[in-house]
């Protein structure tokens, strides 16, 4: 009687240990965790812009020719298209007449690469004194790109260390 | 009877214990930088021009040549004007002098007498022989108010001793 009392009353503190081993969070362990943040960085942003040039030309004559057999003249300016693209040229011309009057004739001239040509204005009724002019060329666009300050949100994970209680048995399955 | 319960219960919590399985481990996200959208300005749309193309038959001879003004488009105030030449000299014209009837001979006017800014016409490389027809165009800038367009090609040629100097007159509206 004796003997099956002290064999139950050690089988009762074996089921409680047991039952404090396997279900009571006893043990403090520390983990790490992922936990995702966001920061404002600065960094160069790519962008593209157009750029405008005027293409190159060279004047390489002017001239009045008058009409002998009636008061009229020819005024020309003999353009070069020196740059790289082709375009049309605008040509202004401020004409002073012998009798003192001001005429303004515009004309536009296609010109290609390295083509020259003769730009010729009549002037009626008058004969011309003497001209200028004002050559305006067409303007080539050129696109690039260019590095320019910007901020952006980027978001970055951290390792962040937490802690939890575990039961025994688990602190020694996992965590030893 | 205890002692068999006993063992049991013992037994099951052991096993219970012993077969749980380890709490599954939540995937770590890969670390990704996100960028925020640029924003990017939607251009400002530009009204695209309309071109106004008007029908004409207007016919003047010019030393012997059948000159017809057909067309007239408009494109904001730039105006191509369309011709057809006709040559009724019974020779062939010289392609220079056709060709300086339009440049320098050409003279294009508004209402107001504003002379319009001329775009050189491509050169004329052949000549026009007899009977034949010749299609060309010739280009203004105008100004917005203007309406009525008036342009004048002249002739300039040698007969004996002396110069020609002969024109003809196209007038149309807008």
């Amino acid at each position: 009687m004796m003997t099956r009392l002290i064999l139950l009353v050690v089988l009762a503190v074996l089921i409680v240990a047991v039952l404090v081993i396997s279900l009571v969070p006893l043990m403090e362990v520390s983990y790490y965790e992922k936990e995702s943040y966001v920061i404002t960085e600065s960094y160069l942003r790519t962008e593209t812009y157009t750029e405008e040039f005027p293409i190159d030309y060279e004047v390489m004559d002017t001239q009045i020719s008058n009409l002998w057999w009636k008061s009229s003249s020819d005024c020309s300016v003999t353009i070069k298209n020196t740059g790289v693209d082709s375009g049309y040229f605008r040509i202004e011309f401020n004409l002073k007449t012998l009798e003192g009057e001001e005429v303004t004739k515009v004309a536009w001239q296609g010109l290609e690469v390295d083509e020259q040509r003769e730009v010729i204005v009549r002037h009626s009724e008058d004969y011309v004194q003497t001209f200028t002019y004002a050559v305006t060329p067409p303007i080539r666009a050129v696109t690039n790109t260019r590095q320019v300050p910007d901020t952006r949100e980027v978001t970055k994970f951290r390792d962040v260390e937490r802690t939890d209680s575990v039961t025994v048995l688990e602190y020694l399955r996992e965590w030893r | 009877m205890a002692i068999t319960v006993a063992a049991l219960l013992l037994l099951a919590l052991i096993v219970s214990a012993v077969g749980c399985t380890a709490p599954e481990e939540e995937p770590v996200p890969t670390p990704m930088p996100t960028s925020t959208p640029i924003s990017t300005l939607a251009p400002t749309p530009m009204p695209t021009p309309v071109t106004v193309s008007e029908t004409w038959n207007i016919t003047r001879m010019l030393s012997g040549l059948s000159i017809t003004l057909t067309v007239v488009s408009w494109t904001g105030d730039e105006a191509v004007v369309e011709w057809q030449i006709h040559n009724q000299t019974g020779q062939a014209f010289a392609a220079s002098r056709l060709y300086s009837i339009f440049t320098p001979g050409t003279y294009a006017v508004d209402q107001d007498g504003n002379e319009g800014e001329y775009f050189i016409p491509g050169p004329i490389k052949q000549d026009l022989g007899s009977g034949d027809f010749r299609h060309y165009e010739t280009k203004w800038l105008f100004y917005p108010e203007s309406e009525v367009i008036t342009i004048r090609l002249s002739d300039i040629y040698p007969e004996g001793h002396s110069f020609v100097d002969t024109s003809a007159q196209f007038t149309f509206s807008r």
